[in-house]
């Protein structure tokens, strides 16, 4: 026991510390500068605005508003709709390229291609396919006998048409964090399962997945704070529209930070939306790992 | 700001009575361009070299997208120490510029050197445009104006001119109304297999392409123009606050909501340049936009109109047909206020040499004159010849009235693009509707300021550089 | 894994292909939209069969010091991998290791930094960099980089690292290896392929990166993603030279990608061997 005590700490200190002292060092300053903003009327733009202290007013003005309010429930909608397809996706086609088979390295690559394209370079490659008129999508779809779909300008599919291109993007990043696990598994269990005459589900279901599980968690935070402060492919597709029915809170937050330049009520909505992601994510993390720690 | 007047009137004496540097004048001074990468800056970009050889000053054209560009001024403009001397202004943007003091007042400059860069020649309106206050902020790098193109070819058809009159009872000419508009985006919306100028057409050709898209405020740099032809006001004379929910506007929202049905389908994703893009290939009937875009349509290097058929073009319809003015808007080059004396009056140099009356007619001669603002090169037969649109931005810069300018314009895109969209889409039932929901939410930002400050604000005061 | 029967082996190509061919079309669409000639650039039909034209490479090379900003992305995309891994994989190992209540409050305020809303803090961070005179240079993206990378690194390799029993790092210990040593020799090399993970999308996220480039950079430092959008200009978006450039800047990803791939693939049979 000392012995793993006096380890942790050296571990805590070298190990650790570099770390948190970088991040601490390196955010410290622009959060500080945020949080005091978030009290104040200040516009960057418009110097003859007067920059006042105006207490809990900013915070008491995103708290009440439809709009905000509007804006996360379509940015919950939309993550819903994304991580759920990524996960399922991801895990699946991360199964199908870890084959023991030749090519599946060459597939691998091929299939983080997506990823590597800028979110605002996406979306308007993503206007390529989705113009009803103009666009590759609907004529692809038309040899299937599927009529012209209104993807980006229907207030019925435009949610949709931004969560294909994000998942169409981000599919890859859960694969190949999922596949990278699935590479590291210990073969031992699996032969010990197919020796008990389980089914591949069964083998699936009962060894894979719960070995991947803390990889799957990881990868699915990751995507849930990105997912959260989605903007640019929506900035390039619909900018909100049509309607409002694509506005996200990146979207609300860069409206009031830059466009319009109140950037107290910019900041305030930011630590807002932190408090809400913070929340969401301890929530989940906690019942994930009720029993890890005790 | 009254030492800078001094220091520019003292070197304007030590440089010569003309103003005009020569060679040498500004050996070792380092220009920065906060830029855009459209034709008034890529024109100039490869050739800054001969601006050195000139003048010894060394400028350097940094190109940036379009949505950000005004948050990354406006962020530059915040600093102490400019990283940029020069900046790329779309003329919108000149009341919050210079109401927040970013840029440098060309006034005096522009007088001081008016033999230099032919005063006289540039369409008034094109100067006006960039002025707050009156006095000049930036200076013209392309002039526009919001105008009609249509299908010079198809208006031209007997067939076609017969059905029109038999069906609408006057005849087929450029619309000079937007009632005449719609009829004629009516009477050209056809179906693939049903014919066109004696010719059955394989694919849908619409009446119309006009803009809904919310992206890069695409909406409302249609809805505006429109509005402003029916005889509309920005702004209340007597309180300074928004009027853009009143008759003219009601009628500009009204006529864009009809103009739907004679439009592409995917009109609430259409943005600029995808609109522009039906014109280009001939796939509609008329298209009006900004006048820097036109230049397509004279070349079959960029656009598939030239070797099917012909463009025509013609001021913007109005409400009911009496010349109501056009609306001029400009891409300009202005000069950040935190500089150094020297490095302003190199900046100058710059832009005098850049927007000068032979430069740009060696643009237009090169091809990318685009869209002018001296009258003896819009008016110059050889060049109308190649740009038949030169007459049109001529003639009607006459009766012409500059676009918004408030300080609070990126609000007025904002929030009107979201209401007009919401209006479009279907969400918001009426026009009223929305045009009083967006008027709320700019009259609440407004309101807190005093009435003088926001008359202040919408006084279209006249540039002081003709006195 | 077994080696599966002929017939998974057909239905494995099969799904692949479907796969591939979902995945990769608005690829080809970049490709083709490339060396696609402006005036038919969106038309209806879309064109499948053109003349292709260089027009639109010739100009993103003529107009833009192009293959100085890839250098940039280039220099800030390795310079924050680099950055991010080491700090990220230490603390990710500490945080595996350490057992007490503690640290699940420490792993999650690392993530937390990766939660604020970028835009919030574009200004703050440009007066900083203004001041300490870091404006427009790569520097300064790999710090803000940096900070969201290094959290997303500490997420990953941690669970990585719960992977790799801690028995192997105790007979390590009894066989005399100090804590470092036990860490670099016994417990990388089994985390390698989480390494490589993250390494790949520490480069992507920095390649990728919009608003902060925007921002803080100018032509010392500007970044391809910048460079390419900045073909959208006021009177149009460039279309076909921004299809040219996002297709260029793809290659140093795939690059990156497959180096990354054999290294994941040695990280697995050093793993098996143990």
């Amino acid at each position: 026991m000392a012995y793993i005590r006096k380890r942790n700490k050296k571990i805590f200190g070298i190990f650790l510390v570099p770390a948190m002292l970088v991040l601490f060092l390196t955010t410290i300053y622009p959060m500080l500068y945020a949080g005091y903003l978030s009290f104040r009327s200040y516009d960057l733009a418009k110097p003859f605005v007067p920059r006042v202290f105006v207490g809990w007013s900013n915070y008491r003005e995103i708290l009440t508003s439809s709009e905000f309010l509007h804006t996360l429930i379509v940015t919950a909608k939309l993550m819903a709709m994304t991580l759920s397809v990524q996960l399922v996706l991801g895990v699946g086609i991360a199964l199908l390229v870890t084959q023991k088979l030749p090519g599946m390295g060459v597939a691998r690559t091929l299939l983080l291609v997506p990823m590597m394209i800028s979110p605002v370079i996406v979306g308007l490659v993503w206007l390529f396919l989705y113009f009803p008129e103009l666009g590759y999508l609907n004529y692809f779809l038309s040899f299937l006998g599927v009529g012209a779909i209104p993807w980006i300008t229907s207030t019925n599919w435009a949610l949709w048409a931004i969560a294909i291109a994000d998942i169409w993007q981000w599919t890859p990043f859960v694969m190949m964090g999922t596949a990278a696990a699935v590479q590291s598994l210990s073969p031992e269990p699996y032969e010990a399962a197919m020796i008990d005459g389980n089914s591949r589900w069964d083998v699936f279901t009962r060894v894979t997945l719960p070995q991947l599980k803390p990889v799957l968690v990881s990868l699915m935070f990751l995507r849930a704070i990105d997912a959260f402060k989605i903007y640019d492919i929506i900035f390039v597709l619909t900018k909100g529209g049509p309607g409002d029915t694509t506005e996200v809170l990146s979207l609300f937050i860069y409206r009031q930070s830059f466009t319009f330049w109140r950037m107290g009520v910019g900041a305030a909505a930011s630590f807002v939306s932190l408090v809400i992601i913070v929340v969401l994510i301890t929530l989940f993390f906690k019942s994930l790992n009720r029993d890890d720690y005790a | 700001m009254k030492h800078l007047k001094m220091a520019l009137m003292g070197s304007a004496v030590a440089i010569g009575t003309t103003g005009s540097a020569t060679a040498g004048d500004f050996d070792g001074v380092e220009l920065k361009m906060l830029a855009i990468g459209d034709t008034s800056v890529t024109r100039l970009a490869p050739i800054v070299g001969e601006f050195e050889e000139l003048t010894g000053a060394k400028v350097q054209i940094d190109m940036f997208p379009y949505p950000g560009l005004i948050d990354k001024i406006v962020i530059e403009a915040s600093a102490d120490n400019p990283s940029y001397q020069l900046m790329w202004v779309d003329s919108p943007w000149v009341g919050v510029l210079g109401e927040s003091g970013a840029l440098e007042d060309l006034t005096e400059l522009v007088k001081r050197d008016a033999e230099e860069i032919h005063l006289d020649d540039i369409i008034p309106i094109q100067l006006q445009e960039n002025t707050w206050q009156g006095r000049l902020l930036a200076f013209p790098a392309s002039g526009m104006i919001w105008h009609q193109n249509y299908r010079k070819d198809l208006y031209e058809h007997p067939e076609e001119q017969a059905a029109f009159e038999a069906k609408y009872g006057y005849p087929l000419t450029p619309a000079q109304t937007w009632d005449q508009y719609i009829d004629i985006a009516e009477f050209f919306t056809r179906d693939a297999g049903e014919a066109l100028a004696g010719e059955v057409l394989d694919k849908p050709f619409y009446g119309n392409a006009q803009a809904y898209s919310r992206v890069a405020g695409a909406i409302t740099h249609d809805f505006f123009p429109i509005m402003r032809s029916f005889g509309g006001q920005y702004w209340d004379a007597e309180t300074g606050l928004c009027a853009m929910d009143g008759e003219a506007a009601l009628a500009a929202a009204n006529v864009m909501k009809e103009l739907v049905a004679f439009n592409p389908p995917d009109y609430l994703g259409l943005m600029w340049d995808i609109r522009t893009g039906y014109m280009e290939r001939g796939e509609t009937a008329q298209s009006s936009y900004w006048s820097v875009r036109t230049v397509r349509l004279t070349n079959p290097d960029e656009a598939v109109l030239p070797t099917i058929g012909e463009a025509g073009y013609a001021a913007s319809p109005t409400g009911d047909g009496n010349p109501q003015p056009t609306m001029t808007g400009a891409l300009s080059f202005a000069i950040n206020s935190k500089a150094t004396d020297t490095e302003k009056e190199a900046a100058w140099e710059f832009i005098k040499w850049g927007t000068s009356q032979d430069m740009m007619r060696r643009f237009a001669e090169e091809g990318s004159g685009v869209s002018q603002f001296h009258k003896s090169i819009l008016s110059d037969p050889e060049l109308q010849e190649k740009y038949p649109y030169y007459q049109v931005l001529l003639d009607t810069q006459e009766n012409a009235q500059r676009r918004i300018f408030h300080p609070f314009y990126a609000d007025v895109e904002e929030v009107f693009g979201v209401e007009l969209n919401k209006f479009m889409a279907g969400e918001t039932e009426s026009a009223q509707e929305a045009l009083t929901n967006a008027c709320t939410k700019i009259n609440t930002r407004l309101k807190v300021f005093p009435e003088d400050l926001r008359l202040r604000w919408i006084n279209d005061a006249q540039a002081e550089i003709f006195d | 894994m077994s080696a599966p029967s002929k017939r998974q082996t057909v239905l494995v190509y099969l799904l692949l292909a479907v796969v591939l061919i979902v995945f990769l079309t608005p690829i080809y669409l970049i490709a083709s939209s490339s060396v696609k000639p402006s005036p038919i650039m969106f038309q209806k039909p879309p064109a499948f069969l053109f003349t292709p034209t260089l027009e639109h490479y010739e100009s993103l090379f003529g107009m833009r010091p192009f293959a100085k900003f890839m250098l940039n992305s280039l220099v800030v995309s390795f310079g924050s991998t680099a950055f991010s891994l080491t700090f990220g994989t230490l603390a990710a190992y500490a945080i595996s290791r350490i057992r007490h209540k503690r640290m699940n409050d420490v792993a999650f305020w690392i993530l937390s930094m990766r939660m604020f809303p970028p835009i919030a803090v574009v200004v703050p961070y440009y007066i900083i960099f203004k001041t300490v005179g870091l404006l427009d240079t790569p520097l300064a993206l790999i710090i803000v980089y940096s900070t969201a990378n290094i959290p997303l690194t500490v997420w990953l390799m941690k669970g990585f690292f719960d992977e790799v029993p801690m028995a192997l790092e105790e007979a390590a210990a009894v066989d005399g290896y100090g804590l470092f040593e036990t860490f670099w020799r016994i417990t990388l090399p089994l985390a390698a392929p989480g390494l490589a993970v993250s390494a790949v999308f520490c480069f992507v996220f920095s390649w990728n990166e919009f608003l902060f480039a925007l921002m803080l950079t100018g032509s010392e430092a500007q970044t391809v993603t910048v460079a390419v959008m900045s073909f959208w200009s006021s009177d149009a978006v460039q279309w076909g030279r921004i299809m040219a450039g996002s297709f260029i800047i793809l290659i140093p990803g795939v690059i990156f990608v497959l180096t990354c791939q054999r290294w994941l693939v040695r990280g697995l049979t050093m793993g098996s061997v143990k």
